[in-house]
């Protein structure tokens, strides 16, 4: 009993961090429909920078997130501007393809980037608390998954309320419910698409860096793109509570994947069960039905 | 007409090439350009026709190897092998199809993402080794039935295609694309067709995965179920021109010739260059490399007629 | 006259002949010596597999600068030193590339040999590729067994099987002192054909051997989560480890390891920990891991030194040299010797003198069996405080191997 808490305990701490790595692209996708496959690429870089940042400056990762987000926010904007900008005025069928491409695109440069500059060695960051663990009644729940749930709850809560509370953030969700009628409301549309765009790359930021304390390569770009799409639709389009739902939940199936057909199909048993939900519930676990 | 008068040309002319050339390395490139037209119609059926994008084409192409390479390997000529490992890509996708067209749009896509995932982890887990080919075979190896295969089925995929493209059947197809609700309503089954499209594609992609495997000698069982050959279908027909016939052969085209040169030339960096060109190709070329081909021929009739919703070319 | 007349056309005539015939085959009877020996391989130096590519290429790239800066091969049919043109091109760690890419190699290229490229998955299409365009062939880092099962004539591997590396475990163990030695054996068997055939091994021969499989576990590439494993071990009482998990999952394992507080005495990681960035990537816990040794800088082997130097020449801040650089630098030794040997560059003759070629190489003694492999020495490395240290064998080992000690006493 005690080895089956603590094999779901490890799938939780996994599942937080697939919503963190869901967020970003869930957030994207809903305001303009892009799906921003560069976003597994994304966190992989923010996932080399936090190793850097490590090596030379000895800087605490976690800290180091107040540092990416805003670096990323950064590059998102220019990004924008520079490569997706010119695709707004598309069609809608061509914005979405195109918009495709490019981020494919995006995919191979960032991860050859990646070996370019750091090889493609297989790369960690270990501080002074990696395998630490809290001891909850003989169940070890490791610091660093525990950091990572609480990082996925406050930022998914605080972008929930901003989504919810905030007038910036209330126009974007009238631009991802109808970007017609959105503008007819005097909301500069294209404006919200830039700022949620760059929204989006900044949250690679944060599950770049608890990625980087566990092992990463260039490769992982393609795995943690897979992962998002997986979680942003088994949450359900639209929904950013569906994402941390999902991504727990994904977690947890894994884990009891582990449990009854053992370790080498375990990603298979969560793909199955996922692949049966969207069956039985088309529109994912909490998105809204078209 | 004139079309089909250049593409026969075109044709016997390749077909010429092994009593040509000597350089065999043309005739793989040649062969590579086939293998990547046959596996982007396959997506293209499905995906630039029929408006539902799939990214689990990798586990047809993988079974259609996987089948193909038993039958091989049992004694059975290429020829007869080859269909052995369409109908099995074929009877996959008529048992896929029922429950996956119940998901709509990027559902859909995800879901066949899922799929192929699961395919490609559980082959891995089945079979971990090396795939090899019959004795014998790489001691009287020669490249040009291999060629003639490529040939073959490449001419008989762009037959296929280009028929699709003028029939009902594909009218069909496009209406559910453009517009599925009013296909609907005015009494297409849409279900049937998107099953049907699915089945043709499949087919393809069958065929694709057994050419695969009578041209690489040997590989690891997981090969040819890896997710790239889900996505650079894709990526190929949608640079192309989706929905088109010319489409996937010019971006297989321009995508086998381009990764080879910079391949040669570039080093390390050839991936990273290749992604470059690939966004400036996409931004300056929005319709896709077939834009070329309309602005230089001034040719409108290559793309399917009526598209709704769509930019009116 | 007329008969004098006809017989000074016929001598004519001849004469012409012969002159002719003369020049047509006076080029191809003074051989022209090529520019260069010209070389090809194909390398993963992009994609899934670019770690270890890159120490391939290096190897190969300075054991070519060696032989060049000493003016060549000496190749007897031209009776002079010609030096070696080395051409490398990337696979993108894909299998389709590697057999168009090694073809231009052939019929473009024309190059006299090939040479591997990294990694199992990638040698093995490799190797079929240079059977079939009938191209000697030699590489490393192919540690599975089952291409040489298959008759090929052209591929020279010298490099450590499975079987090598299970039987030196075993020996390694049995150096142990018999209080300290770990008896309890716990297997962690990668679904792919050399985790298989290392489990085999060792399931055949753990018993006669004195130890005992107490867990045997799988696991499948793309696993990253080892918890259950970890917990089966512990709970077994496995006190040593043995497995051959991808680079990521060397470090992932480890990681978990240490949070469920779990430490054998022996874990022995064959592929992974090797790479000179696992310590920058795991710090003081990459301690007493254990992990291949086919090659080591500090190895007495004759020209090794001058390898070692050339590389940190070129990366001045590598804690520790990857394997595959030693190695991939041998079997371009191996290539000049049996070319010299040869005295020829046909491929057809060049193809059976590597097979006879018995040398000593910076990684030291080679000698090839009839399908392929060789008979090399293996042997271990250890993590030991930043530095990668050969523990085994005894001869050319730079230090003690350390058991691990339970995580907090560390």
């Amino acid at each position: 009993m005690l080895r089956f808490i603590q094999i779901l305990s490890y799938g939780l701490l996994n599942g937080a961090l697939y919503s963190l790595v869901a967020l970003g692209l869930s957030l994207v996708f809903g305001v303009m429909n892009y799906l921003m496959v560069a976003h597994g690429g994304l966190i992989m870089l923010a996932a080399y920078t936090t190793f850097w940042a490590f090596f030379y400056t000895h800087m605490d990762p976690f800290l180091f997130i107040l540092v990416v987000t805003p670096l990323f926010f950064i590059i998102g904007w220019i990004l924008f501007k520079v490569l997706f900008q010119s695709l707004m005025k598309f069609p809608e069928g061509e914005k979405i393809k195109n918009s495709l491409l490019i981020s494919f695109g995006l995919l191979l440069i960032f991860s050859n980037l990646a070996i370019l500059f750091w090889t493609a060695d297989e790369r960690a960051v270990t501080t002074i608390y990696s395998g630490k663990v809290l001891d909850v009644f003989g169940v070890r729940l490791p610091y660093i998954g525990l950091g990572g749930v609480a990082i996925a709850i406050i930022v998914i809560s605080a972008l929930h309320l901003f989504l919810t509370r905030t007038y910036f953030g209330k126009a974007i969700r009238a631009v991802s419910l109808d970007h017609e009628a959105a503008t007819l409301m005097g909301i500069n549309v294209s404006k919200v698409c830039l700022v949620a765009f760059s929204i989006g790359f900044a949250l690679a930021g944060i599950p770049g860096v608890i990625t980087s304390l566990h092992a990463f390569n260039p490769a992982i770009s393609f795995e943690l793109t897979n992962k998002a799409l997986i979680v942003l639709i088994l949450a359900g389009v639209g929904s950013i509570k569906g994402v941390l739902i999902g991504g727990f939940f994904l977690g947890a199936i894994e884990a009891a994947g582990v449990y009854l057909v053992g370790t080498p199909y375990r990603e298979v048993f969560g793909l199955i069960l996922f692949v049966l939900i969207l069956m039985f519930r088309p529109q994912g676990l909490a998105g809204k039905r078209a | 007409m004139r079309q089909l008068l250049l593409f026969l040309a075109l044709v016997i002319c390749l077909a010429l090439m092994p009593l040509v050339i000597t350089k065999v390395y043309v005739l793989n490139l040649i062969i590579l350009i086939c293998l990547y037209t046959i596996l982007s119609h396959s997506w293209n059926i499905l995906g630039g026709y029929t408006g539902q994008i799939s990214l689990g084409h990798s586990t047809f192409f993988g079974i259609g190897a996987l089948i193909f390479r038993y039958l091989w390997t049992l004694g059975i000529p290429p020829y007869l092998a080859l269909c052995g490992a369409s109908i099995s890509s074929l009877l996959l996708a008529s048992v896929i199809g029922f429950p996956a067209f119940k998901l709509k749009g990027h559902y859909f896509a995800i879901g066949t993402l899922a799929l192929s995932m699961i395919g490609s982890i559980t082959v891995q887990n089945i079979f971990p080794g090396v795939s090899f080919p019959p004795p014998q075979f790489l001691s009287k190896y020669d490249l040009v039935p291999i060629y003639y295969m490529a040939l073959t089925v490449a001419v008989i995929t762009i037959g296929l295609v280009s028929f699709l493209n003028r029939s009902k059947l594909g009218l069909a197809f496009v209406c559910i694309r453009d517009e599925e609700d009013a296909a609907e309503s005015i009494g297409i089954n849409t279900f049937k067709y998107k099953v049907i499209s699915m089945t043709l594609s499949a087919l393809i992609a069958g065929l694709g995965g057994g050419l695969f495997s009578f041209y690489v000698a040997s590989y690891y069982y997981y090969v040819p179920f890896e997710l790239g050959w889900s996505f650079d279908p894709v990526l190929i027909a949608s640079i192309g021109g989706a929905g088109t016939v010319a489409g996937p052969v010019l971006g297989s085209i321009v995508f086998v010739i381009l990764k080879e040169l910079f391949a040669i030339s570039l080093g390390q960096m050839n991936v990273l260059i290749f992604g470059i060109v690939f966004i400036f190709t996409v931004l300056f070329l929005p319709k896709g490399l077939i834009g070329i081909l309309e602005m230089i021929q001034g040719v409108k009739t290559l793309r399917m007629p009526l598209r709704r919703g769509h930019d009116p070319s | 006259m007329d008969s004098g007349k006809s017989s000074k056309k016929v001598i004519r005539w001849t004469w012409v002949l012969v002159l002719t015939m003369t020049l047509a085959i006076a080029p191809t009877a003074f051989a022209q010596a090529p520019a260069t020996i010209r070389l090809g391989a194909v390398i993963a130096l992009t994609g899934a597999m670019a770690s270890g590519g890159k120490d391939v290429r290096d190897g190969y790239e300075i054991a070519v600068k060696h032989i060049n800066d000493a003016g060549g091969v000496f190749v007897k049919e031209y009776n002079k030193k010609i030096p070696i043109e080395l051409i490398i091109l990337d696979d993108e760690s894909d299998s389709v590339k590697t057999t168009t890419r090694l073809d231009k190699l052939d019929s473009v290229d024309k190059v006299v040999c090939y040479l591997g490229g990294f990694s199992s998955d990638l040698n093995v299409v490799g190797m079929s590729t240079a059977e079939k365009n009938k191209v000697p062939w030699i590489g490393v880092t192919v540690a599975t067994e089952a291409p040489f099962k298959k008759g090929y004539r052209y591929i020279f591997v010298p490099f450590s099987l499975a079987s090598d590396q299970v039987i030196t475990f075993f020996d390694f163990l049995d150096s142990i002192p018999k209080e300290q030695r770990p008896v309890k054996l716990g297997h962690m068997e990668l679904q792919v054909d050399w985790g298989k055939e290392c489990g085999d091994h060792i399931r055949d021969m753990a018993k006669k051997r004195g130890y005992t499989i107490v867990a045997d576990q799988k696991y499948a590439p793309p696993t990253k989560d080892f918890s259950s494993i970890i917990l089966d071990l512990k709970s077994a009482g496995a006190d040593v480890v043995f497995s051959v998990p991808t680079p990521p999952q060397s470090i992932m394992i480890v990681k978990q390891m240490k949070e469920l507080n779990y430490a054998p005495k022996v874990t022995l990681f064959i592929r992974g920990p090797d790479l000179s960035t696992y310590w920058a990537a795991m710090g003081k816990d990459a301690n007493y891991i254990i992990s291949d040794g086919n090659w080591h800088e500090s190895m007495p082997y004759p020209g090794n030194e001058r390898v070692v130097k050339d590389y940190r020449a070129k990366y001045p801040d590598v804690s520790s040299i990857g394997i595959p650089v030693g190695c991939s630098y041998a079997a371009m030794q191996i290539l000049a010797k049996a070319i010299e040997m040869a005295g020829t560059l046909d491929r057809e003759k060049l193809r059976n003198t590597i097979a006879k070629v018995e040398m000593m190489t910076v990684r030291g003694p080679i000698k090839f069996r009839e399908n392929g492999s060789a008979f090399i020495k293996y042997g271990f490395r250890q993590w030991q405080d930043g530095k990668n240290v050969q523990i085994w064998p005894k001869e050319v080992a730079i230090a003690k191997p350390l058991l691990a000690p339970p995580w907090d006493k560390r």
